[in-house]
């Protein structure tokens, strides 16, 4: 997907200018259009030249961020990298940071230390212009009392992105929500999907969610991922922060995850499977007790029959020797998405 | 940043809170507005009816009362200096006095707190401030409704003035010293929002300042020093409209108003959303066993606040103090004064008792602000649902609400021993030894019925509904007009006698205040009683 990275200059009344770049960053080339093409913006052309193998962008980019409360390091050289076009995960367990790298991403909050480029800019000097491609939602949506669902939505999306009347309609009927409700009478559940129905029926380029769909029932979070997918057909990028292992399994390309305030993975969730073991379950033709010290967790059921785990990358070499050993059953189970979570989340801090 | 940018989205925000606040902001306005206009008028036909009575002119008989006035430090400690006490301009500017410039103020101070750190604090102000919003566009908003709302102070009160047959230019110069005074109070708000994390230590502050601003002028009036010129209030006030018309003070509240806007411009992109300028200090990693009962658990929650109280009324306390020896020299030097109290069949000393009583009594309402806070913690607890875990727990409904009344009571001691003591000590700094102690610090304690009185009525609102028990600040509003302007606005006898405070004001100097103490308390107890079980039976929620 990611042959050069290009940089795409919007300009005026559609008259873009695109440079493609090599790896240090100088232009190499560029391309600016005989007639305006008012029409055209970043995410677009991401979709476009990706379409034809060409180009990549990168929406959201953070090196070496550090941020800290008084004595608390809440950030400890966090790296993210978010190409356009991409939904990426971003996980870590409760305090590791994520609330607080979106709330720099956004422009709410300053680095102490550290880069930080959304779509191409600095997010603390030119939050405003950014927040016109940008949407945000938070997990935990106040709203204001005394204003419908309807008002807030409207509010939102115009102080935002825009707001197109028919996807506000759309959304409105597709996540079953009443907006002539006040704000004060909203469970949980549908001040979520206020903010989501705001965020969907505007035109950001990019989606920051902070554990979006927390308090959404099983059937509200499949219109959540439906409503994401049809974004991404638009070409949008999603950084979607989550704890819905679901979620990020069915959604994500990526997955960076981070730990006290440090990203200790990133890349696709196949990789990250890489990195863990398979749990396998076998009957052998010759006793199988001479495997115990090639895997862990054996656990022996009689002479023939064990149970135990292989680190993934590992598992041909095993196959292999349990193939000398005669196989007469196996089952093998790739980790879930838990156990994957589970090794970089309990990961004691000493390592 | 581009100016473009930094202020973007201002016009929409501005909407959002003029239909947020529709309802808020016009009652304290339209408030404000009757409180100003009924003054005139009633001053006036009291007046006349006194001059066709004597057979005089209505200017002879303000002539005549602005010689009582001008040697009476007591209504000149509470209302204002007393300039041109002899013109009907001059007269209403007196009356309607400090006391409403600290109304426009505290109208000032809670707008601006609901609409910059009470939005941060609830995290609205994250999503608003995540959208193409600027920086300074909320403070450009909330600065704009808050200069409407003064201008529409400044103009009512012109219109009133002028309605009133008083000259045009010197009614718009009282209303735009008293537009202007509101708005300086809106700006030093402005810089504490950005200092404070938490809505209710900001606000706590900026009434700080207004209840500074109050006493200092105070000092200085009744000292005729230039004390009172280190006080939004006193500036306004010296710009004696109806005699010298002074305008240098209006530029000074002007040019105080636009630098603490620009601080609070300068602080607030220093700073990230949601955070304060001061951080938090970490807590205790486990609860203290006092902490898990229920009277230890109303502590903890109100402690800070009802330490904070106790500071407030104790300054206001030795500020007043500090004048009452004063209040004895203008008898002194005043022998129209002592011959128009002989008249009245009162001594000398009665002067003196009079002030203490007045504030005693301005001190117990003062108090009142605190006690009414402490009593609608438990609603505010509710509203947010931080009650419900406590209820579902084995803590019964009586004893988790009859724990946060009895702290409310406490605080109400605590409030009015600390300003008699306040009162004492600063009386015997400036005179060198003490005087009427005992008297005074019992005098203090006897106003507490009243405020329990006003507690009961609240009780029985938070146990029948929890969002009626906020009618207890329209209650406790109108006993504070009552005090300070049922003389002036003429409430009929039995009106007067509806506001607790009234029958423990003859306090120290009566024999007859022990049925009245009786009575209050019995309304208190009763309204308590009521109130815990009406709680009992509602819903929670």
């Amino acid at each position: 997907m990611a042959v050069f990275p290009f940089s795409f200059d919007e300009g005026d009344e559609g008259r873009y200018k695109l440079e493609a770049l090599d790896a240090d960053g100088e232009v190499i080339g560029d391309h600016s259009p005989a007639k305006p093409n008012p029409g055209l913006t970043q995410a677009r052309v991401g979709v476009w030249l990706s379409g034809w193998g060409m180009g990549s962008s990168v929406a959201i980019k953070v090196r070496d961020l550090h941020k800290a409360f008084g004595s608390t390091k809440a950030l400890d050289g966090l790296d993210l990298e978010v190409e356009t076009g991409q939904v990426m995960g971003f996980l870590g367990p409760n305090g590791s940071g994520k609330s607080t790298t979106i709330r720099v991403l956004m422009g709410l909050m300053r680095q102490d230390q550290g880069q930080v480029e959304v779509l191409g800019q600095d997010p603390w000097r030119h939050a405003v212009e950014l927040h016109r491609r940008i949407t945000y939602v938070p997990g935990d949506v106040n709203l204001w009392p005394g204003l419908s669902g309807g008002e807030t939505i409207d509010l939102l999306g115009r102080l935002g992105t825009g707001l197109d009347p028919a996807r506000r309609a759309e959304m409105i009927e597709r996540f079953d929500l009443d907006p002539t409700k006040k704000g004060r009478t909203y469970s949980k559940g549908n001040r979520q999907k206020v903010a989501l129905v705001a965020a969907f029926a505007g035109q950001a380029d990019l989606f920051v969610l902070d554990e979006p769909t927390a308090g959404l029932d099983p059937l509200m979070e499949s219109v959540f991922q439906d409503a994401i997918r049809e974004q991404l057909d638009e070409g949008k990028t999603v950084l979607l922060s989550s704890h819905i292992l679901a979620e990020v399994e069915s959604l994500c390309d990526r997955v960076t995850i981070i730990r006290e305030g440090r990203t200790v993975e990133s890349g696709t969730l196949s990789e990250l499977r890489h990195l863990t073991s398979t749990s396998i379950e076998v009957t052998t033709t010759s006793p199988i007790g001479v495997m115990a010290d090639e895997v862990t967790n054996f656990v022996a059921d009689g002479d023939h029959r064990a149970t135990f785990s292989v680190p993934t990358a590992d598992l041909p070499g095993v196959m292999s020797r349990l193939a000398e050993l005669g196989i007469e059953a196996l089952e093998s189970q790739p980790p879930t998405m838990e156990e994957l979570f589970m090794r970089h989340y309990a990961v004691d801090s000493a390592e | 940043m581009s100016t473009n940018n930094s202020f973007a989205a201002t016009g929409q925000l501005l909407r959002l809170i003029l239909r947020v606040d529709r309802l808020k902001l016009s009652l304290w306005l339209i408030g404000i507005v009757v409180l100003i206009g009924i003054t005139p008028t009633s001053i006036r036909s009291i007046t006349e009816a006194e001059a066709r009575t004597q057979g005089v002119s209505p200017e002879m008989i303000l002539a005549q009362q602005s010689v009582l006035l001008e040697s009476n430090g007591a209504s000149i400690a509470l209302q204002g200096p007393a300039d041109a006490l002899d013109t009907f301009g001059g007269r209403y500017a007196f009356e309607i006095g400090a006391f409403t410039f600290v109304i426009v103020g505290l109208m000032n101070v809670l707008l601006i707190g609901r609409h910059t750190r009470s939005e941060e604090e609830s995290g609205r102000a994250e999503l608003v401030r995540a959208a193409a919003v600027g920086p300074w566009s909320a403070i450009a908003a909330v600065s704009i409704v808050a200069v409407a709302a003064n201008t529409i102070v400044a103009g009512v009160t012109t219109a009133v003035f002028a309605a009133d047959g008083l000259e045009i230019g010197p009614s718009a110069l009282f209303g735009v010293s008293l537009g202007l005074a509101g708005l300086v109070f809106a700006a030093t708000a402005l810089i504490f929002v950005q200092i404070f994390e938490y809505s209710r230590a900001s606000t706590g502050a900026s009434v700080g300042i207004l209840g500074l601003a109050f006493g200092l002028r105070a000092v200085g009036d009744v000292n005729d020093n230039a004390v009172s010129l280190l006080s939004p209030i006193g500036w306004a006030q010296a710009v004696d409209a109806f005699g010298d018309r002074a305008l240098w003070p209006l530029a000074i509240l002007v040019m105080a108003s636009i630098s603490a806007v620009g601080i609070s411009v300068a602080l607030v992109v220093r700073r990230d959303v949601g955070a304060g300028l001061l951080s938090q200090r970490a807590g205790p990693a486990a609860a203290k066993s006092w902490l898990t009962s229920p009277m230890g658990m109303a502590w903890r929650l109100q402690r800070s606040m009802i330490g904070w109280w106790v500071v407030g009324v104790g300054f206001m306390g030795a500020v007043y103090g500090s004048v009452i020896s004063a209040i004895d020299e203008f008898a002194d030097q005043n022998e129209a004064m002592v011959d128009a109290l002989e008249a009245l069949g009162l001594e000398r000393g009665e002067l003196r008792l009079g002030f203490i009583n007045i504030t005693l009594s301005m001190m117990a309402l003062i108090a009142g602000g605190g006690v009414l806070q402490s009593l609608l913690r438990p609603r505010q607890e509710e509203s947010a649902g931080r009650v419900e875990p406590i209820l579902a727990g084995s803590v019964a409904r009586w004893s988790w609400l009859g724990s946060h009344l009895l702290l409310t009571l406490l605080a109400g001691v605590a409030f009015m021993v600390a300003s008699g003591a306040a009162l004492v000590v600063s009386d015997a700094l400036v005179v060198g030894s003490f005087s009427d102690t005992a008297a005074v610090m019992a005098a203090a304690v006897a106003r507490v019925p009243a405020l329990l009185a006003i507690v009961g009525i609240g009780v029985v609102l938070y146990g029948w509904r929890s969002r009626a028990s906020l009618g207890i600040w329209g209650v406790f509003g109108a006993i504070v007009i009552t005090f300070f302007l049922g003389e002036v606005l003429r409430f009929p006898e039995w009106v007067k006698d509806l506001s607790p405070i009234r029958h423990v004001t003859n306090l120290p100097g009566s024999d007859q205040g022990w049925l009245s103490i009786a009575v209050l308390l019995s309304i208190g107890l009763a309204g308590v009683a009521t109130g815990l079980a009406l709680f009992e039976r509602r819903d929670i929620g």
